[in-house]
C-alpha cells in the first residue's frame, strides 16, 4: 500500500461521520426498546464505545465473563483482527479523546440525542429523530455489525457503572495499565 | 635276636611291685594262686598280647612297665591296663639317644610311621626294628602261588618263646590241625623260617615276582583303560587318525579360500551401489533444504499480503460506511446552533447557500464524494490485484509443497534402500564370515585333539608289549622260585638236625619209653613231630613233648642264627605230670634245662614257673645268674605277686 492511500484511509478514519453514526447507534441501543433509558455519564459512553469500536476487545471482555454463547455473535472479520487500525487501538482509547464532546454536540444540534443533567452527571438519551435515523441506517449491511455488537454491549455491560467498567477493563486488559503512551498493542 | 628281660614293674592301686629277672634263669615257684603265671602274662602283655585278667588284676592292676635289652637298645615298654597301645622308650646303647614313641598294637587307619622314613607302624614292627631285624616276609596265602607277601609278626615268634601252661600239652605250638587256622599257618611260617626253608633267595625271588606281577598288572590295566577309552571315543587306529588329520587340513584350506572370496565379494559388490545411493541421498537432502526455505519465504509473503488484503477490506468498509454516514448526516439539518445551542429560528430553506454559514453552494460537491469514490475504485482494483497475487502465491506454494513431498518420499526410499543395502550386505557377510570362522575353529580344535590322541594308540601297544615282556619275566621268576623253593625244602639238614635234637632232648629228659633208636618224623607240611618205634608203627602220645620240642627249636635257632627272641618262658612244664609219680622226669627235665642254660643255651634267658623248685646244682649255679622266688598266696614270708591282696 503506498503512503498516500494509507494516509487517505487514516484520514477517513478521522472523519467525524462514521464516529458520529457509530455513537448514535450505541446510544440508541442503550436506550432500549422503549427508548427511555439513558447512559449515565459521558465517561461510561466512551468506555462502551471502546468495546464497540474494537470488536477484539469486546471478544476478550466476553471471554472474561465466560459468555461463550455470545462470542460468535460478534462475528469478527479477518481484517478486524489484523488491520493497522486494531493495532492503533490504544491511541484511540479512553476519555482523553477530545473529539467526543464535538460528536455529541453535533448529535444534539441535529436533534438526534438529548442531554438530561442530573446533578453533576450528564445522562444521554436518544430522540425520536435519532431512533428513526438509526432504524434507517440499520438497513445498510455495512452497519449491521455495529447494531448487533451494540446489543451485546447493552446486554452485558449496560448495568455497569463507569467505575466498575474501569476496574473491569484493567482486569481484562492489564497491558493498558503498564503501557506507555504511543506503544502499539496487540490484543 | 638279643632279648633280655631285666625288670618288670607292676603298678597296683596300693603298691608298686618290682620284679627283677636274672640273665640266665629266673624261677618262680610256690602254691597255686600266688600270681606266678600272671608275671609271664604281664611280660607278654607288655610285648603286645592280650591280658588274661585275673580277679586280682581286675581289682588292683593299673599299669606294667617292662625293662629289657633288645638288640643294642635299652628298652622300656609301658602299657596301661586295657590300653591298645604301648609306650616305648629306648636308649640306643651305641648312639646314647633316648627315643620315645607310642606304638599301636593293632592296625590303624592312616598309620603314621613310628620312626621317620621307615614303614614301622605297629609295636611288632618296632620290636623287630629295635632287635635289629627286618621282619621276615612270608606269603599271605599258602595255597596260591600268586599271592602277596606279608610281614611275619613278632607275636608269631612269641609262640615259640612262651609256653603257656594252659596250652603246654594240649597244643603243639599251634601247629596241629585243631588249632586256629590262621595261627597254624603263621606258626608253620615260623617253622619254615627256623628250618631255613624260607631262604633268602626264595624271599628275594618272591618279592621280585611280586614286583613283576604288580607292574604287569598295572601295565595291563592301564593299557586296557586306554583301549576302552579309545574305543568309547571311537578313535580308531593310528592310520585312521592320520587320514582324518589330512582331511581336516584340506577342509581348512577350503574354508580359508571361502573366507578370501567373500572378503573380495563384499568389497566389489557393496561399495559401488552404496556410494551411488549415498550421493543421491545427499543431493536430495540439499534439494529438500532449498525447497523448505522457498516454501517458508512464500508463506511469509502470503501472510504479509493477506494482512494487506485485510487492510484493504477494512478500508473499503470504512469508505462505504463513511459515504453512508455522510449522506445520512447531510440530510439531517441542524435544529440548534452547534455553537450557542440556541434554536435556529430564521432558517430559510435555500438550495443556493448553507443555512448555517450562508456560503453559497457552488457546483462542486461539498462532501468531496468524488474523492471518496476515487479512493473506493483505487482500493477495489488494488484489492483484486492483491487477492490475485495471493492466489498465485498460494498456487506456487502448493506446487512447491507437492514437490517437497515427492522429494521427501523419494529420499525416504533412497534412505531405506541404502540402509537395507548396508545391513543386508553386512549381515550376509557377517553370517558367512562367522560360520566360516567357526568351522575353522572347530577344525583346528579337532586337529589338535587328534594330534594329542595319536600317541595314545601307540601307547596301548607299547604298554601291552611291556606287559607281555613282563610275562616272560614272570614265568622265569616263577620257575626259578619253584626251583629255589624245592631246593630249599630238599635241603633238610636243618630238619634232620631238629629231629635229632628233639629226640636227644626227650632221651636226656628221660621220658619213659623213648629210646635213642626211635624215629622222629616231622612232615614238611604241618611240622608236627611224631615218634615211631622202630619195630611197629604205633605213635606215642607225646605228653610233655612240647617243652622238649621248644628247646630243640631254640637249640636249632641258636645253631642256625635264626632271629628267635632270646628268651624262653615256660609256665609249669610238669602240669599234667605229678612230680611225685614222675620224679625222674621232673629231675631229668630240670637237670637237662640247667645244663643247657649253663652251656649250649647260655645266651638264652629262661623264665620258669612251677609249683616246686628243683634246686640248681652248685656246679651250675656258680656259672649262671639265677633269681628264684618263692610265692604263696597266704604265707607272709613268701608273699604273692600283689602282697597286700588277700583275695576277693
Amino acid at each position: 500500500m503506498d503512503q498516500s492511500l494509507l494516509e487517505r484511509i487514516i484520514r477517513l478514519d478521522e472523519n467525524d461521520e462514521i464516529n458520529i453514526i457509530r455513537i448514535l447507534i450505541l446510544i440508541d441501543k442503550m436506550a432500549g426498546r422503549n427508548q427511555k433509558q439513558t447512559i449515565d455519564g459521558i465517561n461510561k459512553l466512551v468506555k462502551l464505545d471502546f468495546l464497540l469500536r474494537y470488536p477484539v476487545a469486546l471478544e476478550r471482555a466476553l471471554m472474561k465473563l465466560k459468555k461463550d454463547k455470545d462470542i460468535p455473535k460478534i462475528d469478527i472479520q479477518v481484517y478486524e483482527r489484523e488491520s493497522v487500525e486494531t493495532n492503533l487501538m490504544h491511541f484511540n482509547y479512553g476519555p482523553w479523546d477530545s473529539r467526543y464532546r464535538r460528536f455529541l454536540t453535533i448529535l444534539e444540534a441535529k436533534g438526534l440525542i438529548a442531554y438530561i443533567i442530573s446533578g453533576k452527571t450528564v445522562n444521554v438519551s436518544i430522540t425520536q429523530t435519532g431512533h428513526k435515523t438509526v432504524e434507517d441506517i440499520s438497513s445498510f449491511s455495512e452497519f449491521q455489525d455495529y447494531v448487533i455488537r451494540s446489543g451485546l454491549i447493552k446486554r452485558h455491560f449496560g448495568p455497569y457503572s463507569s467505575k466498575k467498567l474501569m476496574n473491569f477493563f484493567y482486569e481484562v486488559f492489564p497491558e493498558m495499565v503498564t503501557m506507555k503512551q504511543g506503544e502499539e498493542i496487540k490484543i | 635276636m638279643n632279648l633280655k628281660i631285666e625288670n618288670l614293674t607292676l603298678t597296683c592301686r596300693k603298691e608298686i611291685i618290682e620284679i627283677p629277672f636274672a640273665k640266665n634263669i629266673t624261677y618262680f615257684y610256690g602254691k597255686m594262686g600266688a600270681g606266678k603265671s600272671t608275671i609271664l602274662q604281664l611280660i607278654d602283655y607288655c610285648l603286645g598280647n592280650e591280658l588274661v585278667v585275673t580277679p586280682a588284676l581286675q581289682q588292683e592292676f593299673i599299669n606294667a612297665e617292662l625293662e629289657l635289652v633288645l638288640g643294642n637298645n635299652q628298652v622300656t615298654l609301658f602299657r596301661e591296663k586295657g590300653s591298645n597301645q604301648v609306650q616305648v622308650e629306648w636308649v640306643d646303647l651305641q648312639k646314647q639317644e633316648v627315643l620315645n614313641v607310642i606304638a599301636p598294637i593293632n592296625k590303624q587307619e592312616n598309620p603314621q610311621p613310628l620312626v621317620p622314613n621307615t614303614n614301622i607302624i605297629l609295636l611288632t614292627d618296632l620290636l623287630f626294628y629295635l632287635g635289629g631285624f627286618q621282619p621276615p616276609l612270608v606269603r599271605k596265602s599258602k595255597k596260591s602261588e600268586n599271592t602277596d607277601l606279608i610281614r611275619l609278626s613278632f607275636r608269631d615268634l612269641m609262640w615259640y618263646c612262651y609256653l603257656n601252661q594252659d596250652e603246654i600239652d594240649s597244643s603243639m605250638l599251634h601247629l596241629e590241625k585243631e588249632a586256629n587256622n590262621f595261627k597254624r599257618l603263621k606258626s608253620r611260617d615260623v617253622m619254615r623260617l627256623i628250618l631255613g626253608f624260607h631262604q633268602e633267595s626264595v624271599a628275594l625271588l618272591e618279592s621280585e615276582l611280586l614286583e613283576v606281577r604288580n607292574e604287569k598288572a598295572t601295565l595291563y590295566s592301564t593299557a586296557k583303560q586306554l583301549h576302552v577309552f579309545l574305543e568309547e571315543n571311537q578313535i580308531g587306529e593310528t592310520s585312521t587318525i592320520l587320514k582324518r588329520i589330512e582331511d581336516i587340513d584340506e577342509d581348512n584350506q577350503q574354508v580359508k579360500i571361502n573366507i578370501n572370496n567373500i572378503n573380495k565379494e563384499i568389497k566389489q559388490e557393496n561399495s559401488h551401489p552404496v556410494d551411488k545411493l549415498r550421493e543421491e541421498a545427499r543431493s536430495y537432502a540439499i534439494l529438500l533444504d532449498e525447497l523448505n526455505t522457498s516454501v517458508y519465504d512464500i508463506e511469509v509473503q502470503i501472510a504479509q499480503r493477506k494482512r494487506l488484503l485485510g487492510e484493504f477490506a477494512s478500508a473499503k468498509m470504512k469508505v462505504n460506511r463513511s459515504l453512508i454516514a455522510r449522506n445520512t448526516l447531510k440530510d439531517l439539518e441542524f435544529l440548534t446552533c452547534p455553537q450557542c445551542e440556541r434554536e435556529l429560528i430564521n432558517r430559510v430553506p435555500n438550495n443556493k447557500q448553507c443555512s448555517l454559514c450562508k456560503v453559497p453552494f457552488d457546483d462542486k460537491n461539498y462532501f468531496e464524494s468524488n474523492n471518496i469514490e476515487v479512493i473506493k475504485t483505487d482500493l477495489t482494483s488494488r484489492y483484486i490485484e492483491l487477492q490475485d497475487s495471493i492466489t498465485r502465491l498460494n498456487r506456487q506454494r502448493d506446487a512447491m509443497l507437492k514437490e517437497l513431498r515427492r522429494i521427501k518420499e523419494e529420499k525416504q526410499v533412497i534412505d531405506e534402500d541404502l540402509l537395507e543395502l548396508q545391513t543386508t550386505y553386512d549381515s550376509i557377510y557377517l553370517a558367512k564370515a562367522k560360520s566360516y570362522e567357526r568351522t575353522l575353529g572347530e577344525l583346528k580344535a579337532e586337529k589338535l585333539a587328534l594330534h594329542k590322541l595319536l600317541p595314545l594308540t601307540n601307547q596301548v601297544k607299547e604298554l601291552q608289549e611291556k606287559a607281555d615282556n613282563l610275562l616272560v619275566d614272570e614265568a622265569r621268576l616263577k620257575r626259578e622260585l619253584k626251583e629255589a623253593r624245592e631246593k630249599a625244602e630238599k635241603d633238610n639238614t636243618n630238619l634232620e638236625e631238629l629231629k635229632s635234637l628233639f629226640l636227644e632232648n626227650l632221651v636226656e629228659v628221660g621220658l619213659p619209653g623213648v629210646n635213642q633208636s626211635d624215629i622222629v618224623s616231622i612232615s614238611t607240611n604241618d611240622f608236627i613231630p611224631k615218634i615211631y618205634r622202630a619195630k611197629d608203627d604205633d605213635v606215642y602220645e607225646m605228653q610233655f613233648s612240647k617243652c622238649c620240642f621248644a628247646l630243640a627249636i631254640h637249640r636249632l635257632a641258636k645253631q642256625r642264627k635264626v632271629p628267635l627272641p632270646g628268651f624262653l618262658m615256660i609256665d609249669t612244664p610238669m602240669k599234667n605230670i605229678s612230680e611225685r609219680e614222675n620224679e625222674d622226669i621232673f629231675r631229668g627235665f630240670y637237670t637237662f634245662l640247667y645244663k643247657l642254660a649253663a652251656n649250649e643255651l647260655k645266651d638264652l634267658q629262661f623264665i620258669v614257673v612251677d609249683k616246686e623248685y628243683y634246686p640248681i646244682p652248685e656246679k651250675i649255679s656258680k656259672k649262671v645268674s639265677i633269681i628264684k622266688k618263692h610265692m604263696t598266696p597266704d604265707d607272709p614270708m613268701h608273699p604273692p605277686l600283689i602282697p597286700y591282696y588277700k583275695g576277693h
